[in-house]
């Protein structure tokens, strides 16, 4: 009975050890997959690295599971991509003067649109 | 009245300045964040003497290029006959030669003639992606103190090497 016990205790513990081993593997692939789905490819350019074929991004995603490896956060892999390949790599652009227009472009249009309704139709309710 | 019916045209003529702006330009030219900075340092070894390196830090002091290539670019050999021409401007050109096997580099080097000041051996792409190379032929032009000044993607012509680089090493050296 009580080596039963033992082993049952043994059992569980091995359990236990395979499955966090496996989440944390989860964790990580997961980790590689969302930075990757948010990285274009600078060869074939509209594809993100996680689905392209390019030589390159087969280097690239290498390079960052390297890195990731080495203990870098996401933010540090973005920045050394950037420094080397430009803002172009990451498909959420930051703000700043040469992407004003893209930011507010459609805000801007939506203003405009709206005004001009607005007179449009003060208008027509006039006449 | 008359006027309001011009609008529809007027948008239309402001939307095809946007096109015509639009296809003149060329999408797989990626601004390069390394203009006006550092080129990034490296040690390679040579592509005939394995145990030679070169580094950039030999380059001080000169305005030099340097021209990422591959024997299995084909484009490359589309421009290799033009660095011939800035032989007679004695403008050094490092060439990184980028994902290659060896020998078919040298081969390459030994059929159309070797143009170049010195020759390094990039084989895992590694140095090129700290240059952010993305697609072979480029050239980047570097100044006197290392900063890199310019970068030309895909092949090199005549008409850029004219009206573009030479102008621009011009300049650097002045």
């Amino acid at each position: 009975m009580k080596i039963n016990i033992l082993r049952l205790v043994q059992l569980l513990m091995m359990w236990f050890v395979s499955f966090s081993a496996h989440s944390e593997n989860t964790v990580y692939e997961a980790r590689i997959q969302t930075l990757l789905e948010d990285l274009r490819c600078p060869v074939c350019q509209n594809e993100s690295l996680a689905s392209s074929h390019a030589p390159l991004a087969h280097d690239l995603r290498k390079t960052i599971q390297t890195q990731i490896e080495q203990g870098k956060n996401d933010q540090q892999i973005l920045d050394f991509l950037i420094a080397r390949y430009g803002d172009f790599i990451y498909y959420h652009p930051p703000f700043k003067s040469t992407t004003f227009l893209l930011w507010m472009g459609p805000f801007v249009l939506l203003i405009t649109g709206g005004v001009g309704l607005f007179f449009y139709l003060k208008r027509k309710g006039k006449m | 009245m008359k006027i309001r019916l011009l609008w529809p045209l007027g948008l239309f003529l402001i939307l095809v300045v946007f096109l015509v702006i639009g296809l003149q330009r060329n999408p797989r030219e990626i601004p390069s964040p390394l203009l006006n900075k550092s080129a990034p340092a490296f040690q390679l070894s040579r592509l005939s003497e394995t145990n030679h390196f070169f580094t950039p830090k030999e380059m001080l002091g000169k305005v030099w290029l340097l021209n990422v290539w591959a024997s299995w670019c084909s484009t490359c050999r589309a421009e290799h006959a033009v660095w011939f021409q800035l032989s007679k401007y004695k403008i050094p050109i490092v060439g990184l030669n980028y994902k290659d096997e060896k020998e078919q580099a040298l081969f390459w080097l030994q059929e159309l003639g070797d143009p170049y000041f010195v020759s390094v051996w990039d084989g895992d792409g590694m140095v090129g992606m700290e240059y952010g190379v993305y697609g072979v032929p480029e050239t980047f032009v570097i100044d006197q103190s290392g900063i890199i000044r310019y970068k030309h993607i895909g092949p090199l012509t005549q008409a850029v090497l004219n009206n573009t680089i030479l102008p621009f090493i011009k300049k650097l050296k002045s």
